[in-house]
């Protein structure tokens, strides 16, 4: 068998602004430094690789794995402190890491054939990653920084290695997640500005459903999108005088790739039986398509862990695109896995009237398969 | 009480653990008006005494070790070896559950494999569920799945009219929760060509049984090429018996093979527990409904057993196959393992070849009394074991006659399907059945149609 | 070792049983239908028996050892009705037979339609269904066409509590119907406000779990079932916790439409390795025109010593769900399990089963987070990974194996992370109760101090840890050996 190439990279830098109350490290570092922070990223790094080591060792049949790596504190004395030999550095950094770094280190794992990029650092590194691996492989997050609102990173060193071993082994199959980041500078002076800046490709716990009493089958987050995609596919075909405005993000983009067109992930694009009618819309387009279509349905995806379904990532969407669409035709879909790590959903869209509108009751269906929705908590 | 173990003692020392002083402040959550109702249920009695009960009510009944049996219509009276029931009665088989720990089951996941495997070689199909509830709901879920396959795009079914009637209404059940019609093709049994009239581009499925309801073969062949033609699947509803002699419907051209297995080691039971048989083509893995056996193997790399394709199971899109079975049907699915090891190649065959000669020496018997037909709804198809005959009194009355005056439990009575059949009766004929029944029925039939 | 298949064991030329000779002339027979090999494997009787004796010894049941597996209720089936069932006259009857030669039988099933209808506190009872989950689809077509029949057919939506049977979101795509997921309170409850916010016009009907999958009864069951029903929805009980109830709560009497029953849970009927099983259906009187038929009835008129009974089907019936009346033979035991228990055994049932769940409960609770920590029924859920520890539920589960235990109910229900369900019915004693939380003490101590062994369990069973990866990627469903023309060497 021959031994799988893992890209890995620490941004030494990762989750020093947090500690210091600064709400990220990406512009900051001087700052950072000033107020005192210290870096922790290898040792979340540590932490991680010496599980994975372990985990390894036992694991039969044998995996070999064929590390790439960067000098010194971007990767290689991690490794090397955690027992791994099969080393080889392919990058070696400036004494100040930056988003260059990154970049280049990045650029040379993709030259020498990586499986898998497992980096430790937080949203910022993860957006500087699949600006060069470009959905092509898989990036895994060990979760060092301050902001970690993208899908790419395991829930904490341990089960980031047993992800790892999942993906070595080929029980957990890669798919697709939104990679999200804060605008930095915004954040600082008070204002929570999240943007949807990429979809990443990483190996995805499953998502466990119960299929009999007690049987519990597991099934992987992108059938869970094609599940829900086949459903909205149902609807759009039920339904061939209506025009669907589609929101951004990668569970809505699914059901671009059923209808067979090419859905913008960051965009609004229209739909309407079956084809698309426009793409990256901005307000003034989607009123334009408004005034000619009186049956009207926006399929709209929360973004992770905050759950902002309107105000954030999807400004196109204006208080009057919302209005004249309606409540009763906003579809929120996502998948079970995304709703476990946003507990409440809430709208912003700058009107408190319309947000109050919008979180109803307390409560909203959300699509979460086919023929299947869930009631989730609404905060204003 | 002796299937409740706790003393006094224990039961005090229980509940000071949890904190409580009595049994029934565990129920405080319940409805205080609705709690502890007063059930007007017969006094307790010992197993000894329920014993002497059930067997004074089983004993009223007329049973098929007393009686010489020529009723079949989808359930029949075949020969069960010792091995099959001695397997059944061990406790570590029967009283575990669903092999959700492979570890602690390898014993039922292999049955299980070995049950496919042999359920495939002999339907000619190259992948079996682990079991179904039955033959009806087998075919049901078959028509759904035929549903599922054509993704919305075909929502007829033809059912044969030659198909057992129960299985008919049972799939009609099913398909109330479906967007689907069903092709009604008139009394023509055995009829292929009224059958092929009904295909088009709308159809999911066509429904054949073979041996039919009346016991004759179809023509499995034709149908399927003209159901492949016109981009429908064909749905054989088959005897297992009767595939220990003559050709698989998996080997006629047919996309899915069900069965009830009651004829494989499994007591008539008054009509259940029985066996459902479900299988179909390997593409079609993925839409087939119930629960599938894999091989892999173990840490050690060591063979084992364990179910998979789980996430098949919960695939509940309106476009794909659908189930909701969770308990199926595995140990009779496990009688049904050991019939078929004990049978064997050779022993199935016999069989199939006692019941055939058999049934066909009673028409032949029969076909000489006078004013009788045999087979009058297509005389010239070959038949396995079950033959109509038609009577010159309505088959109620030689019935009862045979019951009186013979002791003989008699055919089916085909007008409780149809007035217009009130004279016919459906007969089956197994290996249970001596030459010397067959000679006590025809002389029986002789003097009750006089 | 692993055991030989029986086509690795099949050698030409054997035979499992003799038959006997031809007593009638032959017939031919028709051209081109006969097979020149029908597949089977030939093995001799002594080898099918030792081969099969092999398969049991790698098994685990009820009379093996305890076997906790949540909602499932893995209680002892008393060895009398496996004899009952197997009298001539009931598993020797045929399902055709006209019914004056059955009286036994159908006398048999009409008694266990009125003692189900009593014990559920229902107006009529259906004994068709051959399966829990097969009682919920029955029970969806039969309210689909109850608000049908009113012309309510925009009606569409199902209410799902989050911890119900996971089975009913199935069974609802099985009926056509959309599913609505409630989600539970910080109790273990349904969300009241939710579930309020969900009741509207579309709502065909609630399925509710009794008690939930977290083993907790509903504490405002009435105020739930006043809100579907004040929307004009039905409730449908998923009676497969029944265990925790016979004896001391009729169901029906807080208003639910329907529910199903488990005979081969709280009937105390073998699970038989995955059936077979029966879910009778009890139904109100609003909806009992609507069940699955045929069922059995009296005959009016016959005198109250000799009644006489009938088979009939309702008037407004959906049809049937199977062939024939149902599970026959497993009706037999239960009928003769109630039989023997009455009234006040049932109760005893009920009594012991949350008894005994209670008291495991607080065995482990300090070692295993139990997250919604109040009075349980016949079950209750911790969460499978000790404080401070980063083993899984099923790492637990595995290692349990070792110790001589079946493991509990894993990663169900999906609300509680690394749940662990245990039900460990009535009919275990103190010690084993006292042995099992033992060994789940070990296995904490276990957890934190040599987590390996945890992982690679289990290590004392017939085969380790299996490759379930492997077995849906190499798809391997029937045995690729076909058998022996002759015994090698």
């Amino acid at each position: 068998m021959t031994a799988k190439r893992i890209g890995f990279l620490i941004n030494p830098i990762a989750g020093m602004g947090g500690r210091v109350g600064l709400k990220g490290t990406d512009d900051a570092l001087a700052r950072a430094l000033e107020l005192g922070a210290r870096p922790t990223a290898h040792l979340r790094a540590g932490e991680t690789l010496i599980r994975l080591h372990g985990l390894l060792e036992r694991q039969v049949p044998a995996v070999a794995v064929q590390w790439l790596t960067c000098s010194g504190p971007m990767g290689a004395d991690a490794l090397q402190a955690a027992g791994f030999t099969a080393v080889e550095v392919v990058y070696r950094g400036a004494k100040t890491t930056t988003e260059n770094d990154t970049k280049a280190a990045v650029g040379r794992f993709l030259e020498r054939g990586a499986d898998l990029i497992l980096f430790c650092g937080g949203d910022g590194t993860a957006r500087d990653i699949c600006a060069i691996t470009a959905q092509e492989v898989p990036i895994l997050g060990v979760p060092a920084g301050v902001k970690m609102y993208s899908g790419v990173f395991g829930v904490n060193p341990a089960r980031t290695a047993e992800i790892v071993v999942g993906f070595l082994t080929g029980s957990l199959a890669p798919t697709s997640v939104d990679v999200l980041d804060l605008d930095e500078e915004k954040y600082r002076q008070g204002e929570w500005a999240v943007r949807l800046c990429a979809s990443a490709l990483t190996p995805y716990e499953a998502t466990f459903t119960q299929s009999a009493k007690a049987l519990i089958a597991a099934s992987t987050e992108a059938d869970v999108k094609a599940e829900i995609a086949a459903y909205l596919l149902e609807i759009i075909r039920d339904n061939p005088a209506t025009l669907f405005l589609l929101g951004p993000g990668s569970t809505v983009r699914t059901i671009g790739d059923g209808l067979d067109i090419d859905k913008t992930l960051l965009g609004i694009d229209a739909v309407i039986d079956g084809r698309l009618t426009g793409t990256d819309l901005n307000e003034g387009r989607i009123l334009a398509l408004l005034d000619r279509h009186p049956r009207r349905k926006l399929v709209l995806s929360p973004i992770g862990a905050q759950g902002f379904v309107l105000g954030r990532g999807n400004l196109q969407i204006t208080p009057e695109i919302v209005r004249r669409c309606g409540r009763a035709n906003i579809i929120v879909v996502a998948t079970p896995a995304k709703l476990a790590r946003t507990p409440v959903l809430r709208f912003d869209t700058g009107e408190p009237e319309l947000d109050a509108e919008l979180a109803g009751a307390g409560y909203i269906p959300v699509v979460i398969g086919h023929r299947r929705r869930r009631l989730v908590k609404t905060q204003l | 009480m002796a299937y409740i173990p706790h003393t006094d003692a224990e039961r005090a020392a229980m509940l000071q653990a949890i904190g409580l002083r009595s049994m029934t402040e565990l129920f405080t959550d319940i409805p205080e008006g609705l709690r502890f109702p007063d059930l007007d249920l017969p006094p307790p009695i010992s197993e000894m005494e329920v014993m002497r009960e059930m067997r004074s009510r089983a004993e009223g009944n007329l049973d098929l070790d007393h009686h010489p049996c020529f009723l079949g219509a989808g359930t029949y009276n075949h020969y069960i070896p010792a091995t099959v029931d001695d397997v059944l009665r061990r406790g570590e088989l029967y009283t575990s559950y669903t092999p959700y720990q492979p570890e602690l089951s390898q014993g039922m996941l292999q049955a299980m494999f070995e049950f496919q495997s042999m359920i495939c070689r002999l339907t000619g199909m190259e992948v079996s569920n682990a079991s179904h509830y039955d033959g009806a709901t087998a075919l049901a879920e078959a028509v759904l799945m035929a549903l599922g396959l054509a993704r919305g795009k075909r929502r007829k079914i033809i059912l044969s009219p030659a198909l057992h009637p129960q299985y008919r209404t049972v799939v009609e059940t099913y398909l109330r929760g479906a967007d689907a019609t069903v092709a009604d093709a008139g009394d023509t049994p055995g009829g292929a060509a009224a059958l092929e009239a009904l295909l088009d581009d709308q159809t999911a499925a066509l429904v054949l049984q073979t041996p039919n309801f009346y016991g004759q073969f179809e023509a499995v062949e034709r149908l399927a090429a003209a159901a492949h033609a016109a981009g429908a699947l064909l749905i054989a509803v088959a005897d297992p018996i009767s595939l220990g002699l003559f050709q698989a419907p998996g080997d006629q051209g047919a996309d899915m093979v069900v069965a009830d297995g009651q004829p494989l080691g499994i007591p008539p039971s008054f009509g259940g527990p029985h066996l459902g048989i479900l299988t179909s083509r390997k593409a079609h893995v993925r839409g087939l409904a119930g629960r599938l056996v894999g091989a892999t193997s173990d840490a050690a790399g060591e063979r084992g057993y364990v179910l998979t394709l789980g996430t098949r199971e919960q695939h509940i899109r309106r476009e794909r196959a659908t189930s909701n079975i969770c308990t199926n049907a595995a140990l009779t699915a496990l009688a049904a393992t050991v019939y078929l090891a004990t049978m064997g190649r050779r022993g199935l065959r016999r069989v199939a070849e006692l019941c055939y000669h058999k049934s066909h020496y009673a028409a032949d018997t029969i076909a000489r009394l006078p004013g009788v037909k045999i087979n009058p709804q297509a005389p010239d198809h070959p038949f396995f074991k079950e033959f109509v005959v038609e009577l010159a009194k309505p088959a109620a009355e030689v019935n009862r006659i045979l019951l009186a005056e013979f002791g003989i439990i008699g055919g089916y009575d085909l007008g409780r399907e149809a007035s217009d059949l009130e004279q016919r009766m459906l007969i089956a004929v197994t290996e249970m059945n001596t030459c010397a029944e067959i000679d006590q029925l025809a002389a029986a039939l002789r003097h009750a149609t006089a | 070792m692993a055991e030989p298949t029986v086509y690795e064991l099949s050698v030409a030329g054997r035979q499992g049983v003799d038959l006997p000779l031809l007593d009638v002339p032959e017939s031919p027979l028709p051209d081109g239908l006969a097979r020149a090999d029908n597949g089977l494997p030939e093995l001799a009787q002594l080898d099918v028996v030792r081969h099969f004796l092999a398969l049991s010894q790698r098994n685990f049941g009820v009379d093996t050892g305890f076997y906790p597996l949540g909602s499932c209720t893995m209680k002892y089936n008393p060895k009398i009705t496996e004899e009952l069932a197997r009298l001539p006259g009931f598993a020797r009857s045929h399902p055709l037979q006209p019914p004056e030669t059955v009286p036994g039988n159908l006398a048999l099933m009409h008694q266990l339609q009125q003692w189900l209808a009593e014990i559920g506190g229902f107006a009529a009872v259906s004994l068709q269904p051959a399966a829990g989950a097969q009682g919920e689809l029955t029970a969806l077509l039969m309210m689909r066409a109850y608000h049908a029949e009113r012309g309510e057919t925009g009606r569409n939506q199902v209410l799902i509590p989050d911890a119900a049977h996971g089975t009913n979101p199935a069974s609802t795509a099985m009926a056509g119907l959309d599913v609505l997921e409630i989600p539970s309170d910080s109790r273990g409850n349904i969300d009241r406000q939710a579930l309020r916010a969900a009741c509207d016009d579309t709502v065909l009907a609630l399925m509710l779990t009794l008690p939930n999958t977290l083993g907790l009864f509903e504490e405002e069951i009435a105020e739930v079932i006043d809100l579907v029903h004040g929307c004009g929805g039905l409730v449908y009980g998923d009676g497969a916790n029944m265990n925790a109830l016979a004896g001391v709560m009729r169901p029906g009497e807080l208003g639910l439409d329907l529910m199903h029953y488990n005979l081969h849970k709280t009937f105390a009927t073998p699970h038989g390795g995955g059936g077979p099983g029966s879910g009778p259906l009890g139904a109100s009187d609003r909806l009992r025109d609507y069940l699955p038929g045929p069922i059995v009835v009296a005959k009016p008129g016959a005198a109250l010593e000799a009644p006489e009974y009938a088979f009939s089907t309702p008037d407004k019936s959906i049809g049937r769900m199977c062939t024939y009346f149902g599970n026959f033979g497993v009706f037999v035991r239960s009928h003769a399990y109630i039989r023997m228990l009455g009234a006040a055994g049932l109760r005893d049932n009920s009594y012991h089963a949350v008894l005994n769940a209670n008291y495991l409960r607080v065995k482990l609770r300090e070692l295993y987070p139990v997250p919604f920590d109040r009075l349980n029924m016949h079950e209750f859920v911790c969460q499978g990974r000790p404080e401070g520890s980063d083993v899984r539920a099923l790492d637990v589960s595995k290692r349990l194996m070792d110790f001589g235990f079946h493991p509990p109910t894993n990663y169900f229900p999906l609300i509680v992370p690394e749940a662990l369900m245990i039900e460990p019915t009535e009919t275990e004693n103190k010690e084993t109760l006292d042995a099992f939380a033992a060994a789940m003490g070990s296995i904490a101590e276990e957890a934190l101090a040599t987590p390996e062994r945890l992982r690679t369990a289990p290590h004392e069973t017939p085969v380790r840890r299996l490759d379930e990866v492997q077995a849906a990627r190499q798809l391997v469903l029937i045995d690729p050996v076909t058998g022996r023309t002759a015994v090698e060497g």
